[in-house]
């Protein structure tokens, strides 16, 4: 291994305290669904006591890469780095599958293309052709779990975010500062609802908006293994974040933030990685700022308070370790009665496209998110990341519960005064 | 006369051997007296004691003080007393250990005399067991009132030593009260009635002294004022030292009902606690602030139940707690067919009763079998056990006094038979005829 | 594995809880100790009646059968030396029924325990015993290794708190012993189950004793200059009648280990601090806590904070129950061990520790159970290093050795396992293992249970 990927799993104590925070391993009660047995996977391998072969696919790959081991770990082993390594050496002896190549390193390389490409299925599975679009190689990108994929999909937009974010101007009145947004790619292709809805929270608390020319995170490529890619997606994004003057640098998606501010790990040129700090340090996540920004919020208190509850993105909390923020913004807006899901911070089991490629895993954990969301009895269910707004608000139309899954930003823009 | 027993007693060549008829009488059981009472006063002579009768086939019964002989059923023949009086000295008391190691010839009192000169104790207070040897009370895994606030010998006896049948001396937990090398010996010897060992020494964990006891005596008149009053104690976590319960049941009739709670504290605090008690029990509850000296000289009313005569049936039932006033119910029911009274006296935060009879009760030892019957089959509904702990010998020979699962009597037997294959320790009254 | 026999479990759980890959095994070689040993098979059960035919098969086919919950034991105990099949119980997890009427809550083998102080917290109750391990480790482990924590002090070690179990026996056979009230007539079979890690039978349920919770709870951080001070007071405070319900010790590495790795407030620059909590009737914590300041200020307590609120109490704890983890920051490896030796050897236990790991130059903690004078050393160490790997274990045994000379025993709450057969005879004569023999014959003649735990695998024979 070429990284310090072996000293960090080397330090695993086995005292398997991940067990009662591992999804996978709530869902399965097995050592090969739990951070501790990939550490030691992880780490057989490295000393070649386990034979490098396919069966060491499922443990490594049934990793959420949620990384709530990480809050009971105490040597702070991050899980979602083992296994991203480990990941990376499994394609390369195995090679990557050729959708993910298509993807990675075709697809979302070039957004023009599959911009055209969803524009085209878009018609097609809105209105049910799905086999057409398959054949179309559109939504090929999941392969034999299409219907899965289709079913999550509840729709796909006919214009992405960039092109209806094309159509105003982003100005606000009064002018307090300056933002970039960075547009992440479910927001983008998927919800540009939720983008549009960022975009007027901004202006209408006095920020001038850029919203930069990105390409993705790099964020699926790394879930993927793929961290050359990783290193391609850095090394673009990481000039246009050097480029902006803007004061802060935004996303909608817990995911994307917490990716970005991990660029240094992927620069392998240290002048250009220490030039970088201080701008990571400027990405700040939409929920974030909009606790920051609270005392400028001109909130409606005209209606019987919406019962509310959240779910804690992953990436949020914990990687990013952000909690206070969600809870404290909607404590603050007046129609909002909140309440606590039981295990918030519990994965979705969305997790990127994980529904899609491990569904039987990813559906048990649904119904285990599913059930605290029954017992906290909530009118909307709030988050801040695309793919588990899609994740929970398949599970809730699958199940018809009388609960609205929403983006806390639409929740906050919902009740903010327009003037 | 056996043979093999003079060989055994010869080989002895102990100065504690008793063959005369007077020393004999004392431990006469089913009326034969033993051939033979030893009183070793070192363990090596204990051991010889029982090695010699492991092979000789000698059967010895280990007699403390007496307390307990009459417990269980019917003794099957033995041929020595093995007294453990003379094992009775104190092995090390270490009081800021709270823990004292002592051998089992010791009584009770004796102990209980030694810790409290450093203010500490052992909660352990059996009725009219000041007499009692450490050895029987382990055997027996006796306990009074105080079960309910500091549990049983099986909660605070930390170690011991024991001769096994094969003369075997072997010890066994230790002193601490974390100790979990090896499996956990001192389980198997508490309220195994001496069917499996001659317990020589026991370390028991102890308590500081209680400073001031504040006693409670609720005027209850009925039993649903009782069962108020255990309701709103029930989900409290309260000082409690010992609560007593006593009452009489005639034709149906409760009588005499009288409850007596004790807590502890210390002096700064007794003064609170009283007003937070005073909260919880009724307007006309009697309250007294005591020493424990003081609350211990008090003549227990529970001394006088348990001081029973052979013509005595005493039963001894425990329940889960939520079932003890069905059964207490149940039972005003059945006392409407018998002539006599039923007394009762319970530890009810441990749900657990006793009821005294008499013999007269019950014309022929087969209608009191027959009862027995019908309230042990209630109780196993309720989740509990019955037990008759004292009885006629007429009746002992046509009831099950104990009352253990056939699974566990089959453990039972398998582990009496691994540790004493050729029945060295008497046999008879435990469960099962161990 | 034969896969015929493969086969035959399959039948019994499903294909799908059957592991016997050399991957699976792998995964099932190990748990929280330095131990390791490879199963044949390892069996995912998910009904008691899964588990009897399991252990039938195993009886008929002479397989050893090693239970295991969470696998978060620290002396091997869930370790399959000889082979054989594992049966792993995390996927029967139900709480049964929690019943404050008759104080008591039936589990499922395989409940966090955690999970059910939870549970029990919302009806105002909880259960007493709360190993370290607690948020993890399962209550059928807890039974097997009669697990303590810091609570014991005041409230008993597990077996105090299990009043019933179902089983399965070396036999194959469902029993139910105990029950549901605070006692039940017969040898004490419960008694015994508890602390037989894993070696006479795979239990199935657990009935529970549950208490209501104190009405309050204080805690409070008492720092020291010097070790012996810190050590002299926690005598001190029992000596006065006073018995908290926990009473814990750090020394100054865990302490600065601990601030580095959790940012938790304790005092850097202490020697040792302790960490006292009592509980009881609100009124009852204010004197109590003069008190104790009082004896910890006469024994040189050189500061004394008292938690302001429940926020403040969480933090205290989070650092001591952090504390064992947060040592893995120093080397990647560690043992840790816990003897346990008379309160009043405390001092001299610790000065002896002292001189065996600077001797063998071992880097080391020491957090203690202060109360009940269960020490717990932590040697840090690297497995890699073959050398020192060596020396951590003669430090070990010197460290038992030196509880055993003071009075004290070997393992106090993590048990024997395969870590501490050897040591065993340190406590035990032959002829004290051989009563111990018996009663393995007893429950399990075939040593089909847990084979190759507990006893010192020399057997010693010995005549009369």
């Amino acid at each position: 291994m070429l990284d310090n990927t072996y000293d960090k799993v080397i330090s695993c104590s086995k005292c398997g305290f991940c067990q009662p925070t591992c999804p996978t391993y709530l869902v399965s009660g097995l050592e090969h669904e739990v951070a501790r047995g990939r550490h030691q996977l992880v780490r057989a391998q490295a000393e070649g006591r386990v034979a490098m072969n396919k069966d060491i696919k499922d443990t490594l790959f049934q990793c959420l890469m949620c990384n709530a081991c990480y809050s009971n770990c105490f040597p702070r082993i991050k899980t979602d780095e083992v296994i991203a390594r480990a990941r990376y050496d499994y394609i390369t002896r195995y090679g990557q599958p050729q959708l993910q190549r298509y993807i990675f390193h075709y697809l979302l390389r070039h957004p023009e293309v599959l911009s055209r490409l969803l524009k085209l299925a878009a018609p097609v599975k809105n209105s049910g052709l799905s086999g057409l679009a398959q054949a179309l190689r559109i939504l090929g990108w999941f392969g034999k779990n299409l219907a899965t994929a289709e079913q999550l999909l509840e729709k796909i937009p006919r214009k992405s975010l960039r092109e209806l974010a094309a159509m105003r101007n982003w100005q606000p009145r009064k002018t307090r500062g300056k933002v970039a947004y960075f547009v992440g790619c479910g927001i983008n292709f998927a919800q540009p609802e939720v983008g549009l809805a960022t975009l007027e929270l901004l202006t209408l608390r006095g920020f001038a908006v850029e919203i930069l020319p990105n390409f993705c995170c790099g964020l699926p490529a790394y879930a993927y293994g793929d961290l050359d890619s990783v290193r391609w997606f850095a090394q673009q994004n990481s000039e246009l974040l050097l480029a902006t003057d803007a004061d802060y640098i935004i996303t909608d998606c817990g995911s994307c933030t917490s990716f970005l501010k991990e660029y240094h790990r992927f620069c392998d040129d240290p002048v250009q990685s220490e030039r970088l700090q201080p701008i990571l340090n400027k990405i700040v996540d939409l929920t974030h700022w909009l606790a920051d920004t609270m005392d400028w919020a001109n909130y409606k208190d005209d209606r019987q308070p919406y019962r509310v509850t959240w779910h804690d993105p992953c990436h949020l909390a914990h990687h990013l370790h952000e909690k206070a923020s969600s809870r404290a913004v909607m404590r603050n807006i007046p129609n909002v009665s909140y309440t606590e899901l039981p295990e918030a911070d519990m994965c979705c089991g969305g997790a990127g496209s994980y529904n899609i490629a491990h569904s039987d895993i990813s559906k048990k954990i649904l119904a285990r998110k599913l059930t605290n969301v029954v017992s906290a009895n909530a009118d909307i269910l709030a988050t801040a990341c695309p793919a588990c707004i899609m994740q929970l608000a398949w599970g809730v139309r699958q199940n018809g519960m009388p609960v609205r899954v929403m983006h806390l930003n639409q929740l906050v823009l919902e009740n903010t005064v327009r003037d | 006369m056996k043979y093999n027993l003079l060989k055994l007693l010869g080989d002895l060549q102990s100065r504690h051997i008793y063959l005369d008829s007077d020393k004999l009488a004392p431990f006469t059981l089913r009326q034969t007296p033993p051939f033979a009472l030893v009183e070793p006063d070192t363990v090596e002579a204990a051991v010889a004691l029982l090695h010699a009768c492991y092979r000789e086939k000698g059967v010895v019964n280990v007699w403390g003080s007496g307390l307990h002989q009459n417990i269980g059923g019917l003794p099957s023949p033995f041929d020595i007393v093995l007294s453990s009086r003379g094992l009775n000295r104190l092995i090390e008391f270490s009081p800021e250990n709270l823990t004292i190691t002592a051998q089992t010839g010791m009584t009770l009192a004796e102990l209980q005399q030694i810790v409290t000169a450093s203010k500490l104790f052992a909660p352990l207070n059996p009725p009219n067991a000041g007499h009692a040897t450490l050895g029987g009370l382990a055997a027996a895994n006796s306990y009074g009132s105080f079960i309910q606030g500091f549990g049983s010998l099986r909660d605070f006896m930390l170690g011991g030593k024991a001769i096994l049948a094969d003369g075997s001396y072997i010890k066994f937990g230790g002193k601490t009260v974390k100790n979990v090398a090896g499996y956990d010996m001192c389980k198997l010897f508490i309220g195994s009635m001496g069917t499996l060992g001659l317990l020589t020494e026991v370390t028991l964990k102890l308590w500081p002294l209680p400073e001031n006891i504040i006693v409670a005596k609720p005027v209850v008149k009925n039993l649903p004022d009782f069962e108020n009053l255990a309701a709103i104690l029930h989900h409290k976590a309260l000082p409690l030292l010992a609560a007593d319960c006593s009452f009489n049941l005639h034709n149906g009739d409760i009588d005499n009902l009288q409850l007596h709670y004790a807590f502890y504290t210390t002096a700064a605090l007794d003064e609170g606690y009283l007003n937070y008690l005073r909260r919880l029990f009724p307007a006309d509850t009697i309250w007294q602030k005591q020493g424990y000296k003081d609350y211990q000289a008090e003549p227990g009313s529970a001394d006088n139940f348990f001081k029973t005569t052979p013509h005595d049936l005493v039963l001894e039932w425990i329940v889960p707690k939520s079932q003890l006033f069905t059964i207490i119910a149940d039972l005003q029911q059945a006392s409407n067919d018998l002539s006599g009274a039923i007394e009762f006296y319970g530890y009810p935060a441990a749900g657990i009763f006793y009821n005294k009879l008499k013999r007269s009760s019950f014309t022929e030892p087969g209608a009191f079998a027959l009862a027995l019957d019908k309230w042990r089959k209630k109780i196993h509904q309720a989740g509990g056990f019955l037990q008759v702990n004292n009885a006629p010998d007429d009746i002992k020979i046509v009831i099950e006094m104990w009352d253990l699962p056939p699974a566990v009597l089959a453990w039972q037997k398998k582990i009496k038979l691994e540790y004493d294959p050729t029945g060295v320790f008497a046999g008879g009254r435990f469960a099962g005829g161990i | 594995m034969d896969k015929k026999l493969i086969k035959k479990l399959q039948r019994i759980c499903g294909r799908e809880n059957v592991f016997s890959r050399s991957l699976d095994l792998l995964l099932y070689s190990y748990d929280a100790s330095m131990e390791k040993g490879s199963a044949d098979v390892v069996v995912l059960p998910q009904t008691v009646s899964q588990i009897q035919e399991l252990v039938r098969l195993a009886v008929a086919e002479r397989i050893p059968v090693i239970a295991r919950g969470s696998a978060t034991n620290l002396s091997g105990g869930t370790i399959a030396p000889q082979g054989g099949m594992v049966i792993a119980c995390t996927r029967m997890n139900r709480i049964l029924e929690i019943n404050t009427e008759d104080q008591i809550a039936l589990v499922e083998p395989g409940v966090f325990n955690l999970d059910l102080q939870k549970a029990l917290a919302e009806k105002g109750y909880f259960f007493a015993p709360d190993p370290a391990s607690q948020k993890v480790s399962t209550l059928a482990g807890n039974a097997a290794m009669n697990a303590g924590g810091p609570h014991c002090l005041k409230y008993g070690v597990t077996v105090n708190h299990v009043t019933g179990l179902d089983f399965i026996g070396a036999d194959g056979e469902l029993y139910s012993i105990g029950g549901r009230t605070a006692l039940t007539p017969g040898y004490d079979l419960t008694g015994i189950m508890n602390g037989s890690e894993g070696t006479f039978a795979i239990i199935t349920r657990l009935v529970l004793r549950i208490m209501p919770l104190p009405e309050a709870v204080s805690t409070m951080l008492v720092s020291f200059a010097d070790i012996d001070s810190a050590a002299n007071a926690v005598s001190a405070i029992i000596a006065r009648g006073i018995i908290p319900a926990t009473l814990e010790f750090m020394d100054n590495l865990c302490i600065r280990t601990v601030v580095q790795s959790l940012q938790v407030d304790y005092p850097v620059d202490a020697a040792a601090v302790l960490i006292i909590e009592i509980d009881g009737p609100e009124l009852s914590l204010a004197s109590q806590n003069q008190e104790i300041t009082a004896i910890c200020r006469q024994h040189g307590a050189s500061d004394v904070r008292l938690a302001k609120d429940e926020a403040e109490r969480t933090a205290l704890w989070a650092g001591r129950r952090g504390a064992l983890g947060a040592m893995t920051r120093l080397k990647p490896s560690l043992v840790v061990f816990d003897g346990t030796v008379p309160r009043n050897r405390l001092p001299e236990a610790l000065r002896t520790i002292h001189t065996i790991c600077h001797e063998l130059n071992i880097q080391y903690g020491t957090l203690l159970h202060a109360g009940d004078g269960n020490i717990h050393p932590i040697l840090v160490y690297d497995e890699r290093d073959a050398d020192e790997t060596a020396r951590i274990r003669t430090g070990c045994e010197q460290i038992m050795k030196t509880c055993v000379d003071l009075g004290g025993t070997i393992t106090g709450e993590h048990g024997v396992g395969m870590e501490k057969m050897a040591a065993m005879t340190l406590l035990f004569s032959p002829r004290d293992l051989e009563a111990m023999r018996k009663l393995k014959h007893v429950f399990d003649p075939e040593n089909i249970l847990n084979p190759g735990k507990i006893f010192p695998q020399l057997r010693v024979d010995f005549c009369l």
